[in-house]
């Protein structure tokens, strides 16, 4: 077991960030940050496996797998383990022959014929069994059973989120009661079994629609998405497309964790009134059990081509207008990636390059702003403005793409340069605040690199030089790297 | 529950393969140390500013950062015709520049410190913040006096605000979500209600900057303020530079407006809001019947009643029953949380396929006649008290800022500072029967108005696999949408 300390200045003498790190045998990652002012803390475990470590077919299993690590092993979520594997087994039989019918209807879809109705009667009986299976394992089932113990011990904001690079899952609990967060999660690591596989899927299929399906852009949004990726896997959405969530099978997801959940995969971090050493040794205690898997985690090597050529989709739908362009910019821990931040810091916000001359000198535009967004394989840089009603979007488009060029040519003012750096410096500080502010901002980096990158990260911002941001608007906001979305209101029919 | 109990005997039989050493087999055989909580002293954090203005106060060292919030009271009130005014005088003022500095120059020098001012008026009371590093308290709190005493509302910012306003208003029909709780909000306060007084673009167009004017000057005094502050500041400085902001207003005081009262009654029924849209695959449904505020003796019980039956994320019954048995929600949830300046009404929200939104709403309602038939067993409430009792800081104080905002909030509301000291106890002496007397007194299902949203032919079709209706929750009616800029239905 390796143990450093290490602080980590930022901003000024005044400002330092603990940060305790120990390293497992098993190669998984404790971090540490003591903030002892109210006694709780705030508990996360990152694993670096997210929607980019798919593969057509099982898109979105990463966020299942998510799902599935609420339902339980051997010991959490069930009243009868040993009935309860039997019934999951005689699921699997039954859901199998389910999946074959799905896999003709799939056929016959392809070759343009009706379904067999054969299959269709025998997909029926196939169901029923499912369903009567389904019913009596809920009698021995404890639905919640791990949420229900996190939050009678006072656990707040449990949940857990998953990205393009990573899962992380997460709870606030009392100082006196870490070690629950120890027992729940190096089990169900250890002994996921799976269970409710099936009626959870739908549960996914029902978030899909709420987040992307029944918004109002999601879907262009997601279409977007797809067009701007061209051969790396972030070009499907982390929620995978509907028709593979419909086929996602137990033996996907054994093979996924398999491949992803060895323990070196992962950091746990803790901030609060948490004692370093304590977290020590529980960790070795509980996480120390996780053996390494035979193989290592994949590497991610598809490597984004150079685009060759302008993109662009035009769409419609019931949401405000909006111009869009994006670029390729750099993965998160690239060296240009603190130089790309205050790029794009000096397009955004009022006093930014875009919002005045296009919303209020020109008036072409009720909003308009910028982004960087990084990504642990790539970055995606993005101009964008909500035309005015009348105004074509094309003038619009235009507007933007001059702003950008005249950047590109003659870079930003030593002045923006620097209103840049002090809104990034300050956007870190604020990111401190809270013990889930300071988590996620270690989480993040661990997942894109590792959290020392946060200092690297950070000297870099303060030594990019306006020679350095004309360089980087020079090779990224290339013309034939953008992507243009251009999204109309859908005129309503008389 | 009787076999949940009976499995926690067996576990350590069937788990022993799996522990470790000095791991238990469950994680209920785990013993903690307890930690003791003292509630933040309010007393000693409330200071009263010259002039008898309240702040609290928390210095903070950790960050060099700080964070101030001041409550305004709500004194002024928008004229009939002239809904939209208190948002877009709040915008003018931030946006519309100062005495002293162009629009321009405020923008710019608020974004150069990396400094954030914001400023909201919502129905009963204004908020005006500071976010600033420590080193720029001075400029960024002269900036947010100048905006707060005379702002300059600049005539000519007035074109681009009202033109963003109505743009935004034109969007209210395009999410479910967005007409989901426009339409809740109609059918639960009346359209009477402060809180639905919505503007139209006829009413923002005749906006002008001389109302805006008046507005502000009838808004903001620091007469009717209450300070919160926390960071790197030293407490004495603090006072001195908040009483030199505030001395020789420019002008007089209001008297605060009477908390808005609901005198409107929820009709119980089905409201249906049809959505066009082949991506409208699913349905929002949120129902809901008067509720209470702070100051009712119940409300602790009913806190925690709503816990259990769908305010307790994925412990609540509604999780369980409609989410992890059934597969039919992502997100399904009851808020019964009391209202600070008027009740607020018992909610249950959720979204589920068109063709399950009934049969959800159906198992949301057994859920209800459940809590009102049967006592909770001992184990269930002992859970969700501990929720409450453990997870206690974390609501209210979880760091320095939130426990100024806590009490600045409390002030302006009255909460009194019992109900912080007494709210653990109060939820540990319940029990099973206050949890069945708060149901049967407080969850009236029949009384419940639900608003549907989505492509409702295919909601009232409805699963014939799992048979419901609409019209099992009351008369239905088919309410079209407004027109987004008039509000008028056809």
């Amino acid at each position: 077991m390796k143990i450093l300390a290490l602080w980590l200045a930022l901003q000024s003498p005044e400002l330092r960030l603990p940060v305790e790190e120990t390293v497992l045998d098993n190669g998984m990652r404790i971090l540490v940050v003591r903030r002892p002012e109210v006694p709780r803390v705030f508990c996360s475990l990152w694993w670096r496996v997210g929607s980019a470590h798919e593969r057509p077919g099982i898109t979105g299993l990463s966020h299942f797998f998510e799902h599935m690590m609420f339902m339980g092993t051997p010991t959490i979520g069930t009243t009868d383990p040993k009935r309860d594997a039997e019934l999951n087994a005689r699921i699997e039989e039954v859901m199998e022959g389910i999946r074959r019918i799905k896999l003709d209807r799939l056929e016959a879809r392809r070759r343009g014929r009706d379904p067999d109705p054969a299959g269709e009667a025998r997909f029926q009986e196939l169901w029923k069994e499912y369903q009567r299976l389904a019913e009596e394992q809920k009698k021995i089932s404890i639905p919640e059973h791990l949420s229900k113990i996190y939050q009678a011990a006072g656990g707040t904001r449990l949940n857990a989120t998953t990205g393009f690079d990573r899962t992380n899952y997460f709870v606030e609990l009392p100082s006196s009661r870490i070690e629950l967060f120890f027992w729940l999660e190096s089990d169900r690591f250890l002994h996921p079994v799976f269970r409710h596989f099936y009626s959870e899927r739908e549960v996914v299929k029902e978030e899909r629609r709420m987040r992307v399906e029944s918004t109002p852009a999601g879907l262009v949004q997601e279409a977007f998405h797809a067009l701007f990726w061209q051969a790396h896997p972030y070009r499907w959405p982390v929620l995978g497309w509907m028709s593979d969530i419909d086929q996602y099978t137990v033996e996907d997801a054994r093979a996924y964790y398999e491949a992803h959940y060895s323990p070196e995969n992962a950091t746990a971090i803790f901030v609060g009134d948490a004692d370093p050493a304590e977290v020590r040794a529980l960790a070795k205690r509980y996480f120390g059990r996780m053996k390494r898997f035979p193989r290592p985690p994949p590497p991610l090597v598809t490597v984004e081509p150079e685009q060759p050529a302008e993109r662009r989709m035009v769409a419609e739908a019931d949401a405000r207008d909006l111009v869009q362009v994006r670029w390729h910019g750099p993965p998160a821990v690239h060296a240009d990636a603190a130089a790309c931040d205050l790029l794009m810091a000096a397009f955004s916000g009022r006093s930014g390059r875009l919002y005045r001359p296009l919303v209020e000198e020109r008036r072409l535009a009720l909003a308009a702003d910028a982004g960087c967004w990084s990504l642990a394989h790539g970055g995606v840089l993005s101009v964008e403005a909500r035309p005015r009603p009348g105004t074509p979007h094309e003038e619009v488009e235009k507007a933007l793409l001059g702003i950008v060029e005249r950047v590109r040519k003659e870079g930003v003012t030593a002045r923006e340069l620097e209103k840049a750096r002090n809104q990034q410096a300050a956007d870190l500080v604020r990111g401190l605040k809270t013990l889930d502010g300071i988590a996620r901002q270690l989480g993040y980096f661990e997942t894109v690199g590792t959290w020392r990158d946060l200092e690297g990260y950070w000297r870099s911002l303060q030594a990019a030089t306006e020679a350095d941001v004309r360089r980087c608007a020079e090779r990224y906001l290339r013309p034939e790297g953008r992507n243009v979305l251009i999204l109309k209101r859908k005129e309503k029919k008389s | 529950m009787k076999k949940a109990r009976s499995l926690f005997l067996l576990l350590p039989l069937l788990a022993a393969s799996c522990a470790g050493e000095g791991i238990p087999p469950h994680p209920d055989a785990l013993r903690f140390r307890e930690r003791p909580y003292t509630v933040p002293d309010r007393a000693a954090l409330r200071t009263e500013l010259a002039g008898g203005i309240p702040a609290y106060l928390v210095e903070d060292p950790t960050l060099p950062l700080v964070d101030l919030q001041i409550l305004v009271r709500r004194t002024a009130e928008e004229p009939p015709g002239k809904e939209g005014l208190a948002a877009l005088t709040a915008e003018l003022m931030r946006t519309g520049g100062t005495a002293t500095r162009t629009p321009e120059a405020l923008d710019e020098e608020l974004e150069f410190l990396a400094a954030e001012i914001g400023l909201s008026i919502a129905d009963t009371h204004a908020t005006a913040s500071l976010s600033v590093l420590a080193k720029d308290l001075d400029r960024g709190l002269e900036i947010l006096g100048e905006i707060l005493r005379a702002p300059a509302l600049r005539a000519e910012k007035l074109e681009v605000l009202k033109a963003q306003m109505i743009e935004g208003m034109r969007g209210r029909n395009d999410s479910t979500a967005a007409i989901e709780a426009r339409e809740a909000n109609l059918i639960f306060y009346g359209p009477d209600f402060p809180l639905n007084r919505l503007p139209t673009k006829a009413s923002v167009e005749s906006l002008t900057r001389e109302e805006a004017a008046s507005f502000h000057a009838r808004s903001f005094h620091p007469a009717n303020f209450i300070v919160a502050a926390a960071g790197a500041f030293r407490r004495e400085e603090m006072i001195r530079r908040l009483e030199a902001l505030f001395r020789d207003w420019p002008h007089p005081p209001c008297r605060p407006l009477e908390w808005p009262r609901i005198t409107h009654e929820i009709r119980p029924g089905v409201y249906c809001f049809h959505k066009e849209g082949r991506n409208i695959t699913q349905g929002r449904v949120t129902a809901g019947h008067a509720g209470i505020d702070f100051r009712h003796p119940d409300v602790h019980a009913i806190r925690v009643a709503n816990y259990i039956l769908g305010g307790g994320g994925f412990s609540s019954r509604m999780v369980q029953r409609v989410r992890a048995e059934e597969g039919l929600a992502y997100d399904v949830h009851s808020s019964y949380s009391p209202g600070l300046a008027y009740p607020n009404p018992f909610r249950i929200e959720f979204q589920s396929g068109s063709a399950t939104c009934a049969y959800a709403a159906r198992l949301c309602l057994e859920e209800i006649a459940r809590l009102r038939r049967e006592e909770v067993s001992p184990k269930e409430l002992e859970e969700a008290k501990r929720f409450f009792i453990e997870g206690f800081p974390g609501f209210f104080f979880a760091t320095p800022f939130q426990t100024a905002s806590t009490y600045a909030a409390a002030e302006l509301f009255g909460i009194p500072p019992e109900y912080y000291l007494t709210y653990r106890e109060r939820i540990a002496r319940l029990t099973p029967a206050d949890i069945l007397r708060a149901a049967r007194e407080h969850l009236h299902p029949e009384r419940l108005a639900w608003v549907v949203v989505g492509d409702i032919p295919a909601i009232k079709k409805g699963d014939p696999a799992r048979p419901a209706a609409l019209e099992d929750l009351g008369p239905v009616s088919d309410i079209p949408l407004p027109d987004p800029l008039t509000l008028r239905r056809p």
